[in-house]
């Protein structure tokens, strides 16, 4: 990976299109190393489209710069080592042990033919323990609950290095806890390395208090960029008012007297 | 909404009972006519089914080899308005040395099939088809169209075709010179040692597909003074065996049949058989069917065991003799002199 | 541990059923004669009674192999080696040589094609959707088995009553009686190489088996490794079906049995697959040779055995795979 003065990564002009309907239209945003940047929409405004075409799932028009390498480029081999998507329902329907799932992470950097080594094996235990799955290593990944399997897809991201990791909607089957461990442990891995994350949210709360950046976007395209830290809240309000209607945003503090936003619902006049 | 589905569903109902009622009604009709006409006889045909056929019978349709040759072997050629089918000329290479014609007739099909309309446009006074083909009968019957369901899986089975043909045609004559000329072979034969030697027949698919004792084959061979190896099967119709079998049996001679894609050479290469007896003496012998299968149930299945017999016991039964017999036979029956 | 007895049991049952089968069969060796098998009689074992043993272990082997390839690139319990054409394929392909060659090699030779063709057909229809889904292969299956369907019952027609139309019928129902030594070593040297290349793709097979997308953020060409393996499978199966007929129900049921043995679809479950094959078509080939004096059809014995599986399966549905 040339570490040039690009940016971590930049999308540039890009379209989407299913058949004849363009999904995204003319999407451009950049982000920083050590970020992660949400998504936030109103349900079906294409989040889940533009996070799958972003990493090459899907076919696009554009460029996703990762370092100043176009990702769509790449070979799915070279793809797959340095950017890595989570989809919000894991695809596994097979009966196979947690350890098996997060092993798929390394397939990458496996030969067709080869199997994960000694070292490998370690590693992917340790992603489980990570998750707090550890006594989960040879249980069938089919009978965990949709959130414990969120879970043991995130340790099977997380497993290896990779630059770039694109989540859809991580929340989604979690509970209220589970989110914020996921989160958390999302921050603490985009914190090392040259690493970013990009997650699409349905829960704003969530991510104006867990992500560094926000895009939010209407009609395929980007609407605003916002910072939670920087940008003013009344900014942060209105641009939230537009998607999810009429709300007000608050800065609390909690016991340990950090600050976190609170989202409330306002009537509407 | 509810209502017109309702109504249509009844139509529907309505109809099919319809349909079902009329076709039950119009069944009921009996095409069987009165007994006792001089012009006409009864006959009890090989599935025991009772038909009244009107005399003379000027057109015979025959809806299998078996009894195309028969028809032949009875001075019937001239009668015979449409046949089976015309292809596979080791079997019937007998129409082109003697029946030409034939060959311009109508096919009805094959043996798995009969075409019903054409059968009808040809008016026939005769249809004679084998067992399996009997789902053919009723929609000619209603017709009025008379069937003989025939089934000559043995030699006696065969000879009673054709005495029950015969009968329907009024060449009684014939019948009788043919079961005369049958009896002085099977009494020749007879003199021969019984199940003197062990001889397995093949079918045609391969050489491991036989026939169990109640095919007509097993009738030959023993006719022939040998014993068919494989007489512990009872099974009807062909019989699938494994190498194993055969070289248990180790039969003394390998009898191929006639129509076998594959022939003596073929079987004395066989990987497999290298060890039987038959092969180890070269007795591998493929039956001739320059003129017809003599291995099937035909009416010149006697040929077939006098032709054994040449093979078993070539002391006894010369192949000058079989020839000659062969020779007397087409011509007496068939109306031509063979010539090899 | 339980586990580890049941794969004990299974691989020693397999092994007896081999060695009974050694011992089996029309013609009869004494033990002293076995003892000393003289040279002609030694030819008649090595030819026949071991041939037909490998042919049964290497044949079930290939099918419960296959049977979990393809269920698992499926994602379909019941899956088998038809979906993708190879039944039919071989079928028609076997019609063939019956109709238009002699002899048990031209038939062999034709119904391999046969089933290859099928299958080349098949992944090549399905190459049509850019997407590469899995749905594709299904559709591209079911057209391919029309067409190899409609092609066998137009041979069907053509073909002779008294002759061929039974061998066609009889060859569909398989038997392992007519299996020649000579080409028996052609085949078990296919399927051994297609086997080890098919269990080294494991790894591959399980990544497969998820979403495409998925599988492609993983790193895997999707559309060229499910060719790949697809085709290794069928290569596998059609070097045994192409000599004994169509056999059924061993690729569908030993793959559920070996996931009851050895759960989460790993290496070793797809290895018991194979194995427990092994074991029911040697068992289904003793029936098939012993219990009358003829040799009977050997998928009237596999099925006898597949029917009351899939029932048990039907009321014991915790969960389809």
């Amino acid at each position: 990976m040339s570490f040039s003065n690009s940016k971590f990564f930049e999308v540039k002009n890009f379209f989407v299109s299913y058949g004849t309907k363009e999904i995204i239209s003319n999407l451009s945003f950049e982000m920083e190393q050590n970020e992660i940047l949400g998504i936030l929409g109103a349900n079906g405004c294409g989040k889940t489209t533009l996070l799958k075409a972003m990493c090459g799932a899907l076919p696009s028009l554009g460029s996703c710069l990762l370092f100043g390498q176009n990702l769509l480029d790449m070979s799915i081999q070279e793809r797959a080592k340095v950017c890595s998507y989570i989809p919000q329902r894991s695809g596994i329907s097979l009966d196979i042990s947690c350890l098996d799932v997060v092993l798929m992470g390394f397939n990458p950097y496996l030969g067709l033919l080869e199997s994960p080594s000694e070292k490998m094996k370690q590693a992917a235990y340790a992603a489980l323990e990570n998750v707090g799955f550890a006594h989960l290593c040879d249980a069938n990944y089919q009978t965990l609950s949709e959130g414990q399997k969120q879970l043991v897809i995130l340790a099977r991201t997380l497993v290896y290095k990779r630059n770039i990791i694109f989540l859809d909607e991580p929340e989604s089957a979690l509970d209220f806890g589970e989110r914020y461990k996921m989160l958390a442990k999302i921050r603490s891995w985009v914190s090392e390395d040259r690493r970013g994350a990009i997650v699409t949210l349905h829960d704003p709360q969530l991510a104006l208090n867990n992500c560094d950046k926000i895009l939010f976007t209407r009609g395929g395209k980007v609407e605003a960029v916002i910072s939670p830290k920087t940008t003013p809240r009344e900014e942060i309000e209105e641009h939230l008012k537009n998607i999810f209607g009429n709300l007000s945003l608050h800065l609390c503090k909690n016991k340990q007297g950090k600050d976190q936003f609170v989202l409330l619902r306002e009537e509407t006049l | 909404m509810k209502k017109t589905y309702i109504i249509i569903i009844i139509c529907l109902c309505a109809l099919c009972f319809g349909m079902i009622f009329y076709t039950t009604l119009s069944s009921k009709k009996d095409a069987v006519t009165q007994d006792g006409d001089q012009k006409s006889v009864t006959l009890t045909d090989q599935t025991g089914r009772k038909v009244v056929i009107e005399k003379p019978v000027k057109r015979i349709i025959s809806g299998y080899y078996v009894s195309t040759s028969a028809l032949l072997a009875l001075g019937l050629q001239d009668k015979i308005v449409a046949i089976e089918t015309k292809s596979q000329s080791g079997k019937r290479a007998l129409y082109g040395l003697c029946a030409k014609r034939l060959w311009s007739l109508p096919v009805m099909g094959t043996s798995k099939n009969f075409d019903v309309e054409k059968c009808i446009a040809l008016k026939p006074d005769l249809v004679i088809l084998p067992q399996r083909l009997s789902t053919f009968v009723p929609p000619l019957e209603k017709l009025g169209i008379k069937v003989l369901l025939v089934r000559p899986e043995n030699f006696d089975e065969c000879q009673e075709m054709i005495d029950l043909i015969a009968r329907a045609t009024g060449t009684e004559n014939r019948a009788e010179k043919f079961r005369t000329f049958a009896k002085k072979q099977k009494d020749f034969l007879a003199t021969l040692p019984k199940n003197g030697k062990q001889v397995y027949v093949t079918a045609v698919p391969s050489v491991i597909v036989t026939f169990g004792r109640n095919m007509s084959q097993s009738n030959m061979v023993a006719l022939a003074g040998g014993k068919n190896v494989a007489d512990e099967i009872s099974d009807l119709l062909w019989v699938h065996i494994s190498y194993e079998q055969l070289l248990a049996w180790n039969p003394e001679v390998i009898v191929i049949a006639a129509d076998a894609r594959f022939n003596e050479q073929d079987v004395l290469n066989d990987k497999h058989l290298v060890n039987c007896r038959a092969v180890k003496t070269g007795q591998v012998f493929k039956m001739p069917n320059y003129i017809e299968a003599w291995d099937t149930p035909i009416p010149a299945g006697i040929l077939g065991s006098l032709w054994l017999a040449s093979k078993l016991y070539p002391d006894k039964v010369s192949s000058e003799y079989f020839e000659k017999t062969v020779r007397q036979y087409y011509k007496e029956f068939y109306g031509f002199e063979y010539e090899k | 541990m339980k586990n580890k007895i049941l794969c004990l049991i299974f691989f020693i049952l397999t092994l007896a059923l081999a060695i009974l089968s050694l011992f089996i069969g029309k013609y009869h060796f004494s033990f002293d004669e076995l003892a000393n098998l003289n040279a002609m009689q030694w030819q008649i074992f090595y030819t026949l009674r071991i041939g037909r043993t490998v042919t049964a272990l290497a044949g079930g082997f290939a099918l419960g192999l296959c049977g979990f390839v393809f269920q698992i690139v499926f994602k379909n319990a019941l899956a088998s080696p038809s979906i993708i054409g190879v039944s039919s394929g071989a079928s028609a392909g076997a019609a063939a040589g019956i109709l238009f060659f002699s002899g048990a090699f031209a038939i062999t030779l034709c119904s391999f094609v046969g089933a290859i063709c099928a299958v080349t057909l098949v992944l090549w229809f399905s190459y049509f959707d850019k997407n590469s889904r899995k749905s594709s292969i299904v559709l591209a299956g079911i057209a391919v088995h029309a067409l190899a369907q409609t092609i066998l019952m137009s041979l069907k027609l053509l073909a002779d009553p008294e002759s061929h139309l039974a061998s066609i019928e009889y060859w569909m129902m398989g038997s392992l009686g007519n299996v020649s030594i000579d080409r028996l070593w052609w085949s078990v040297a296919v399927m051994i190489v297609t086997s080890a290349i098919l269990f080294a793709l494991h790894r591959q097979l399980i990544l497969l088996s998820s979403d495409e997308d998925e599988a492609r953020s993983l790193g895997v060409s999707v559309q060229g490794v499910r060719l790949v393996v697809l085709f290794l499978a069928t290569l596998c199966v059609s070097s045994v079906i192409s000599m004994t007929g169509l056999i059924s129900f061993i690729g569908l049921v030993a793959p559920h049995i070996a996931r009851r043995v050895i759960k989460n679809n790993k290496l070793s479950t797809m290895v018991m697959a194979s194995v427990i094959g092994a074991a029911l078509l040697l068992g289904s080939d003793i029936f098939a040779r012993s219990l009358a004096k003829s040799e009977l059809p050997i998928s009237i014995f596999t099925s006898i055995l597949g029917v009351p599986f899939l029932i048990w399966l039907t009321l014991h549905q915790e969960r389809l795979r």
